[in-house]
């Protein structure tokens, strides 16, 4: 292919992350079979990580990507823009879309057993590409109208796993985002009134002479609520921890790695692109610098006392989330780095610990932490999973983790701020103390009490399948090690956990070797920051 | 000059809008709560509406004599806010029939009731 | 991931790589051959051969290894100087030895599990030697927080309730401390610094005011609580749940010492002497030090259990180590790495003997011990020489370590810290003394145990071997000080006219 043939492709990627979806979710309801609708999801799903790692790739040498929807130029068009920022938001997306659709594929026939798939399937690919929108849009509206439609198709997706508990979440996840989202589209209302545009690019220098009218004050405060809600920063967190923790387990790994972040990253765009964070603005991050501390104790205090695992980590996410606020208030070039890089930390991170336990229920149906003992001999790669994921969550070093804490921390105290520095560090032991509380279910219980842990698991799994309870009794045997000699069939399948451990790999290697990726983060904070 | 008109549209739209969050709030029935976050929607259509108002403008049709047109883009901005809160609404009416059908009530304080005890 | 080589000689690169990774490369192994136990244990109890030979090959020569970056300027990267080789040659030394041993009781026991017990064990093994090469900060806390995790299921290795709770306890202060406290320290020094490396007198002189030189040393020695110094030392007696070999482990040849050589190494190599002696900031470390070792020995002198007391005997220990490292001299840093190997040599054999007692009568209890030398003469023999070690008799090492230690207090001036130490040995006799004088001394008591009469039941062989080097190893040490002093002599920085002060006394400080 020629070079001006290949730019020219270049050129369509932004429109076309999020037409591709867009298309393969209406292709998903016409067909016949699941597995097909699957074989489509995937497919896109793929398409999309390589041309967002295109994306990522190319805008790394400062290139800006600019196209303008069906020709009208900006800023009278809608027009899509791709910067590093949009970039690195959409490499996480396509990594986090693709790993949950392929994981999805075994996870919905077990949990959604006896459904029709072929519109979960659809309204996970309109999820993608309304969260895709988001992230190649430089118009403000725009914005709010892919927000809007992964969004509601989110909500629906919460609410397919259609029990009780998971309907209610689903509600109230879609009660609290609606206004939120009310909230937002009436600061995009004030920010028009005054600017009288909605592109992002051309809206920063007019509202300059505005800054610090009533307008734009107002402006700021709903946008800044209604992305708040949308990105579940402590107390406005109400509606996470059940929304993630009763939907399908492939939906909450979606969901966990995808949604508060594109909330965040939003709120990131208007703060430092539109609104003069460091002088005009500074009055929301200052809310986010006393919220953000008050996310990761509480967050991580009740993630504590859960007993639903995937509870634990919705609460979990509220304290990471945190983190990432914290990182964001701080308005300075290490803090943004800091939380740009936990951003796709964490999502990578919680990703792969959801479908870790998605594994679990496939096999034991359901995921209290009663669930999960004796799990080192039943299924120890899930159980190697889990772990994996508990001690990045804790932050040790060689993990990715340990990367974003080693950068907020620094940044925190570089500000001379000694409070939030003791609070990201015990924040990291409340998340050994959750943490472990996993490790020791799954390879600590199940030695002596093997027999009454077999039984529970068998009982739980008992109201949901049937022929699943040998596991239990059989991991209690005292089994030598990880037991290597328990049947195959009691660990999860080979698709499920070869897309979990991709994403921990990804993790490591971050750990490891982070500097591509804070480099890249460090380049976007300077460009934000200007 | 314009600032009571806006003044006046502003503090309708905020009434309206404190209309909906209290009913979100104070009504246990979750259809009811569905209407308040209508409500609320709507509230901030109004205010986009009104703010496509041009003093003396006409309507935004191109025609010979006319000077001033009111802003068009408010309005077409809405229309599709309109189908995004649509479509919300609907799935909530969705969820509220599997609710209802699943928990044999719409009473949002009796449902939460029953997850506690479940906890 | 590309290994980098920094300097021609490749063969000292690849020495250092197969002494940390041999380890690691055991564990492996033993995981794979999990159903051959034959093949499992013979490669346990040869490969550990592997690192001291390495070790000896290399024999101090300049060597570098670069791995990774993790945060600009700093990643994972090994380098040998004097104080770390001398814990790497405590290590290497100490690992047959107790593989020996650790086989020994397993099998003695019955125990299960044993696969993952030497995986872990030898994991552990590893991230010590990785952690006595490191060559900057970062390096170091990596293997400090992973020398936590592998030992864990080895603390936990009976999974009995009072084992996962003590488990739990040690997770919580160590990883709670070195999270909250050496973490923050060390970014508080990435950020004054720019660095992290280990660098021969220090990278914060002049970076850092002197007021704040106190707080980061508080940071550190606490952070570091696998050093055990009070109020932090609380894990150490809990562990004693963990089999024997483990206790071993934890108290004479990783864990603690991790601790102790973590805080020595910051000390020399981050802060530097100079810094420290003109900020007066190693004062408040004396008194703490001083206040552990004798309160942690009064502690053991009322223990009634063997284990609990020489861990409260350790945590006594340990406080010599740091005590010498706060005193800024020369031969105090001398007198605290020879009682590094000291301790480590000596408290070994002590544990490696209550295993052998408990393994063969099941007893435990320090009143039990009544006639017990005449039962096993060899196991309680060896005993006696290594608590001969811990009091610091001649021709013992203890005798040298403490007395480079009262050396150098004598050069640091004031009489606090040599009363301590002399009240600290004089305690250590009066806690181990009983033990011995009821074992050879005290006959059996006749009631209950009449159908027990005073028949020899000696431990096996092999743990008598794995005694037996160790307490040679002390007594080859005393007479290999010289080799040793002119080792660290070369290390850590002193300014020239401390090293001349100092000369007057034996070998001590002169280079």
């Amino acid at each position: 292919m020629s070079a001006t043939a290949a730019d020219a492709l270049l050129a369509q990627l932004p429109i076309l992350l999020v037409v591709a979806p867009l298309l393969g979710a209406a292709l998903c309801l016409l067909v016949r079979d699941a597995r097909l609708a699957w074989g489509l999801a995937v497919a896109v799903s793929a398409a999309a990580l390589v041309f967002s790692a295109t994306l990522f790739a190319r805008t790394g040498g400062g290139l800006v990507l600019e196209y303008a929807v069906g020709g009208w130029q900006p800023p009278w068009g809608i027009a899509y823009k791709v910067a590093p920022v949009n970039a690195l938001l959409a490499l996480v997306l396509g990594a986090v879309f693709l790993a949950g659709v392929v994981y999805a594929g075994r996870s919905f026939r077990r949990e959604l057993r006896g459904r029709r798939l072929q519109p979960v399937y659809s309204a996970l690919l309109i999820c993608q590409s309304g969260f895709f929108g988001v992230a190649m849009t430089d118009d403000l509206f725009n914005i709010f109208v892919f927000l809007e439609m992964a969004s509601i198709a989110g909500y629906a997706l919460v609410a397919s796993a259609r029990t009780p508990r998971a309907l209610t979440a689903a509600y109230r996840y879609l009660l609290m985002g609606s206004t939120g989202a009310a909230l937002f589209l009436l600061g995009i209302g004030y920010l028009y009134l005054v600017t009288g545009t909605l592109n992002l690019s051309d809206m920063a220098p007019r509202l300059q002479p505005a800054l610090g009218s009533p307008a734009v004050v107002a402006a700021l405060g709903f946008i800044g609520a209604g992305l708040l809600l949308k990105a579940a920063l402590f107390p406005l967190h109400l509606w996470l921890p059940n929304a993630y923790g009763y939907a399908p387990s492939a939906i909450a790994a979606v969901l966990a790695g995808t949604s508060t972040k594109v909330a965040l990253y939003i709120l990131i765009r208007l703060l430092f692109g539109v609104f003069d964070a460091a002088s005009f603005a500074a009055a929301l991050p200052d809310v986010m610098m006393v919220l953000a501390p008050a996310a990761i104790v509480a967050g991580s205090g009740l993630a504590i006392f859960q007993r639903q695992v995937k509870r634990m980590m919705a609460y979990s996410s509220v304290a990471q989330i945190g983190y990432i606020a914290l990182g964001v208030a701080l308005v300075t070039q290490a803090g943004l780095t800091a939380g740009l890089v936990h951003l796709f930390n964490h999502a990578i991170i919680k990703v792969s610990l959801f479908m870790a336990l998605g594994c679990v229920v496939y096999r034991a149906g359901d995921c209290r932490l009663s669930d999960l003992a004796g799990l080192s001999s039943r299924m120890p790669w899930t159980a190697a999973a889990i772990v994996a994921g508990a001690v990045s969550l804790v932050g040790l070093p060689l993990t990715s983790g340990f990367v974003s804490k080693w950068y907020l921390v620094s940044a925190v105290l570089e500000a001379n701020l000694w409070l939030p520095a003791f609070v990201i560090l015990a924040g990291s032991l409340m998340s050994a103390a959750y943490g472990w509380r996993l490790v020791e279910a799954a390879y600590f219980r199940g030695g002596e009490s093997a027999g009454g842990a077999g039984g529970v698991s068998g009982a739980g799994g008992g109201s949901g399948e049937g022929g699943q309870s040998p596991v239990g009794g059989e991991g209690g045997a005292a089994a030598e090690d990880n037991g290597g000699g328990n049947g195959k069939s009691a660990e999860a399948p080979p698709v499920m956990l070869l897309t979990t451990w991709a994403l921990i790999a990804l993790n490591f290697f971050v750990g490891v070797n982070p500097s591509w990726l804070t480099s890249a983060c460090r380049g976007i904070a300077a460009t934000l920051l200007g | 000059m314009e600032s009571l008109l806006q003044a006046y549209h502003h503090l309708a739209v905020v009434f309206l809008m404190m209309t909906g969050f209290y009913i979100m709030v104070a009504y246990d029935n979750l259809v009811k709560k569905l209407i308040g976050l209508n409500l609320v929607q709507v509230s901030v259509f109004i205010f986009f509406i009104l703010m496509g108002k041009v003093g003396g403008g006409s309507a935004p049709i191109l025609a010979p004599g006319i000077e001033a047109y009111a802003n068009p883009l408010p309005h077409v901005l809405i229309l599709t806010a309109i189908v995004v809160g649509i479509a919300a609404t609907a799935l909530g009416l969705a969820l509220a029939i599997r609710i209802s059908r699943a928990c044999g009530s719409l009473d949002d304080r009796l449902i939460a009731h029953l997850e506690r005890d479940e906890d | 991931m590309s290994i980098r080589i920094m300097t021609a000689m490749m063969t000292n690169e690849m020495l250092l790589m197969a002494c940390i990774a041999s380890p690691f490369a055991l564990a492996a192994l033993t995981a794979l051959f999990h159903r051959a136990p034959v093949l499992r244990d013979a490669l346990n109890l040869l490969m550990p051969f592997a690192a001291p030979a390495a070790l000896l090959l290399l024999a101090g020569g300049p060597a570098s290894l670069q791995l990774t970056q993790i945060v600009p300027g700093a990643g994972i990267a090994f380098t040998p100087e004097p104080v770390g080789l001398v814990f790497a040659g405590l290590v290497c030394l100490l690992w047959p030895v107790s593989m020996l041993y650790s086989l020994a009781y397993l099998y003695q026991n019955r125990a299960v599990r044993m696969t993952s017990f030497l995986v872990y064990y030898n994991l552990s093994i590893g991230c010590a030697l990785a952690l006595a090469f490191a060559g900057n900060l970062l390096t170091l806390f990596v293997f400090y927080e992973a020398l936590t995790f592998c030992t864990y299921p080895l603390v936990t290795h009976d999974r009995s309730r009072e084992a996962l709770a003590a488990g739990r306890f040690y997770l919580a202060v160590l990883v709670g401390s070195s999270t909250l406290l050496l973490l923050a320290a060390m970014v508080w020094i990435y950020l004054a610094a720019g660095t992290l490396d280990f660098v021969p007198g220090g990278i914060l002189d002049g970076r850092i005011g002197d007021e704040q030189v106190k707080w980061l040393l508080l940071l550190v020695v606490f952070g570091a609580s696998k050093a055990a110094v009070m109020p932090l030392h609380g894990w150490l007696p809990r562990a004693m749940v963990a089999p024997v070999p483990v206790s071993a482990l934890l108290h004479a040849v990783a864990v603690v010492k991790a601790g102790v050589f973590a805080i020595v190494k910051i000390i020399l190599y981050i802060f530097g002497v100079d810094l420290l002696a003109d900020a007066g900031a190693g004062d408040w470390l004396v008194y703490i030090a001083s206040f552990t070792i004798i309160a942690a020995a009064v502690v053991a002198l009322r223990q009634t259990s063997l284990k609990k007391m020489l861990a409260w005997s350790t945590v006594s220990q340990l406080s010599y180590i740091l005590l010498g490292a706060a005193l800024l001299k020369p031969a105090a840093l001398l007198g605290a790495v020879l009682h590094l190997l000291a301790h480590g040599f000596g408290k070994i054999t002590l544990f490696f003997a209550a295993g052998a007692i408990q393994t063969k009568s099941g007893k435990t209890r320090l009143d039990e011990m009544r006639g017990i030398g005449r039962a096993m003469p060899w196991t309680m023999g060896l005993f006696t020489v290594a608590a001969l070690v811990i009091v610091g008799l001649p021709p013992l090492a203890g005798f040298s370590s403490k007395w480079f230690l009262l050396e150098g207090s004598a050069a640091a001036g004031g009489h606090l810290p040599a009363a301590v130490l002399l009240a600290g040995s004089v305690l250590s006799a009066a806690y181990l003394a009983p033990v011995i004088y009821r074992a050879f001394f005290v006959a059996e008591a006749p009631a209950a145990d009449v159908r027990r009469p005073a028949e020899r039941r000696e431990a096996p062989t092999a743990m008598l071997i794995a005694m037996l080097l160790p307490a040679l190893m002390c007594a080859a040490l005393f007479f290999a000080v010289d080799a040793v002093a002119g080792f660290t002599a070369a290390a850590p920085g002193f300014s020239a006219e401390d090293a001349v002060g100092d000369a007057g006394g034996d070998a001590g400080g002169a280079p």
